[in-house]
């Protein structure tokens, strides 16, 4: 024990160890090791954050949006976004901020005027249209909303007088999930002919990994069209959002199974392989336990940063009047509404929220990507032994 | 000697490569008797890696196959077991250690796990056994606190560790021979020694074979019993350890010798065996020494030597080989045996 001029408190726990600590005795798992590299980086700690926010905002999508997505309005097509009001007009402040109810005053250019004289004030949990929480419990509160039959547009509604705001949480479901989705399908056929195929090599491996390259010199555009007109044109929309993660899958395996094969063909000769082949270990077990796991680093940072290609792939296909069907929302046939210049120069909200709700979301899965690129360098994590 | 434990007939290993065959194990026959330890020994490319990995069936494939000989390990022989049979043997009854033991160990598991895996790939131990296992293996090979250095991971260890780790793996089945292909080379000269003396223990402790690969004459001395001298793809000198050094019936190995440099020497230029180790693709004809042998004559020009015995052990190959054995010349050299007076 050291001496001090004042004892300290035993402790029975020891101060949390510093990098320059301990490394030659204390063991930090490599899990460790990347969370202390990764929170280093504040823009990809950003970039995680946002993406959690975005992802728990798509679960919970029917619960915050006040109305169901397909949800009518005959009264209130282009609804501008209404804005929310703390003070009335006779000076009184309101702890729940309040909206004015509006009325059409030019129907020719859906022009609106707010009702000054009356307010509307915004509620919690409010009883609302009934639905199933993740698809199993039944319902019927909503986050917040107003008294019926007053409306409230925080977005605005669109020309069929549907909540914007709602149809941007409900079509999260399915322009966040569809990356998800397609980048597991590609990376699950990524893993398997990049290892096999890198580990085995071969006339066969030629082949596989030469037909891609032939697809991809096809225009990405002609190839989505091309590959949407294998299914029929009139799907449900359950099938439809199959068919977009087959069609993304499709074209997105061959990029990731061809960085694994090639890190396949350089780990194959490390001499950790050899020395579990002289251990007598089968060749599957050498490629599942040896030299896929020492591909993972890389496998994660290329998956991050290519989910966003599959976001914006489901875009241009719902765009194109491809994709996901009205009036199911996802981003992309969202922002197919705003595709004409009087509609986007008139209703700006027709353009902005999916827009930048899409910006948001290939961005933090970027920051995401670099931040797991830097921590998962293999130097860095040697680096890290500081010893 | 000991009853052999593992017999090579004439095996050949060539690869088929686009500049031609190269025959990289040309008819090696050699024993390894339980318990004993035997160092082959040659230049770079000489053909001694090959012959190991061979025994173990190891030889990238393709461009390289085993064309002949027998490889005959307990009445069995090698070269024509099936991948699964021969997988049960590897690392259960053969097990191998490389030379590079800072990238011998998977960096993404630590290093108990790795050896953990050895264990229950062989024997039908549960986890929980085999982990007791690795903690016993990493204690016997001389790593402090096997206990808590089993979870480490390799990065937290130096080269030395990992080479005892490494050791620790090759040997967690208890195999009856080892194959050590330049275990020491990487390593620091005082970390050599330590690990030579760990592999001298276990093999007494285990009673296991070993098969020494090595370019290193000192640790031929040091370790083995028996030395087998390897040049372009075929044993030249075959015998005792303390025969190869006190009375060589080959050229290439008093070359060899001849170019160790020597503690108290006066201080002179490192002798060397002049010319390099020759195309393995072309071999020249006759006697694959002939070009750089100091005592060369018409008939190693012409005519490739048979492996000869002496005294019943001591095989050489060289034609010359009876009259260095009645000393009438120097293997060494007539002018190089002056010099060294």
């Amino acid at each position: 024990m050291t001496e001090r001029p004042r004892p300290a408190p035993p402790s029975v726990t020891p101060p949390e160890p510093l990098l320059e600590d301990g490394a030659e005795t204390s063991t930090r798992s490599p899990w460790q090791l990347f969370l202390l590299h990764f929170r280093r980086s504040h823009v990809a700690v950003l970039g995680a954050y946002l993406l959690a926010a975005l992802y728990l905002m798509a679960v919970f999508a029917p619960f915050i949006a006040p109305y169901p997505q397909e949800q009518i309005d005959r009264q209130r097509f282009y609804h501008p976004p209404q804005r929310l009001h703390w003070v009335d007009p006779a000076g009184t402040f309101h702890p729940l901020p309040f909206v004015h109810p509006t009325r059409m005053v030019d129907p020719a250019n859906f022009g609106y005027q707010e009702d000054r004289t009356h307010i509307q004030p915004l509620r919690w949990f409010v009883r609302g249209a009934p639905y199933r929480l993740f698809g199993v419990i039944p319902t019927r509160r909503h986050l917040f909303g107003v008294d019926p039959p007053g409306r409230v547009y925080l977005l605005g509604s669109d020309p069929s007088g549907r909540d914007v705001f709602s149809r941007l949480l409900f079509g999260s479901q399915i322009s966040l999930t569809v990356g998800l989705v397609g980048i597991a399908i590609s990376f699950t056929i990524g893993m398997l002919l990049g290892g096999i195929f890198g580990y085995f090599g071969g006339w066969v491996d030629t082949i596989i990994m030469g037909a891609p390259e032939l697809l991809l010199t096809i225009p990405a555009l002609y190839l989505f069209i091309a590959l949407r007109s294998i299914f029929p044109v009139s799907l449900p929309s359950q099938q439809v959002y199959l068919a977009i993660v087959v069609i993304l899958a499709f074209i997105g395996w061959a990029g990731l199974a061809r960085i694994i094969r090639g890190m396949v063909l350089s780990i194959r000769r490390a001499d950790y392989v050899a020395a579990a082949e002289a251990l007598g270990m089968s060749h599957l077990r050498i490629i599942a336990r040896h030299i896929l796991p020492n591909t993972l680093s890389f496998v994660i940072v290329a998956v991050t940063v290519s989910i966003p290609g599959y976001i914006l792939g489901e875009v241009v296909l719902s765009f194109l009047g491809l994709g996901v069907q009205e009036p199911a929302a996802s981003w992309g046939n969202m922002l197919n509404q705003a595709r004409n210049l009087r509609v986007l120069s008139s209703f700006p909200w027709m353009l902005f929220p999916p827009g930048i709700a899409i910006f948001v979301t290939v961005m933090a899965f970027n920051f995401l990507g670099d931040g797991l690129r830097d921590a998962l360098d293999p130097r860095k994590v040697l680096g890290g032994r500081a010893g | 000697m000991n009853p052999p434990l593992l017999q090579i007939e004439d095996l050949r290993t060539h690869f088929f490569t686009d500049d031609g065959v190269v025959r990289a194990v040309d008819g090696v026959s050699l024993e390894l008797g339980a318990r004993e330890t035997l160092a082959v020994v040659g230049e770079s490319g000489s053909g001694k890696s090959v012959t190991a990995l061979s025994m173990l069936r190891l030889v990238p494939e393709p461009p390289g196959r085993i064309v002949g000989g027998r490889i005959l390990f307990a009445g069995r022989d090698l070269v024509g077991l099936s991948g699964d049979a021969m997988r049960k043997i590897r690392g259960k009854e053969i097990s191998m250690i490389f030379q590079e033991p800072m990238t011998s160990l998977n960096p993404v598991y630590s290093c108990g796990e790795q050896i953990i895996e050895a264990v229950v790939l062989h024997e039908k131990v549960d986890r929980a056994r085999a982990r007791q296992r690795a903690i016993e293996m990493l204690g016997l090979v001389g790593i402090p606190v096997p206990e808590q250095r089993v979870d480490e991971y390799p990065h937290q260890m130096s080269g030395g560790m990992r080479q005892r780790v490494m050791i620790a793996m090759a040997l967690a089945c208890r195999p009856s021979i080892l194959i050590a292909d330049e275990p020491t080379t990487a390593l620091d000269v005082t970390i050599q020694a330590q690990i030579l003396e760990l592999l001298k223990r276990l093999q007494r402790e285990l009673g296991m074979a070993v098969l020494l690969i090595t370019h290193d004459l000192g640790v031929v001395a040091e370790t083995a019993d028996r030395v087998a001298v390897m040049y372009a793809g075929q044993i030249v000198e075959y015998c005792d350890t303390a025969a190869a050094f006190r009375r060589t019936l080959h050229p290439y190995t008093a070359g060899l010798l001849a170019s160790l440099p020597r503690l108290g020497a006066k201080r002179e230029a490192l002798r060397v065996i002049p010319g390099n180790v020759p195309n393995p693709a072309r071999f020249p004809q006759g006697c694959r020494f002939h070009p750089r042998c100091p005592i060369v004559q018409d008939r190693c020009r012409a005519h490739e030597p048979p492996m000869l015995t002496f005294d019943g052990a001591h095989r050489s190959r060289c034609w010359r080989a009876d009259e260095i054995a009645a000393g009438a010349i120097d293997p060494a050299g007539p002018a190089q045996g002056a010099a060294r007076g």
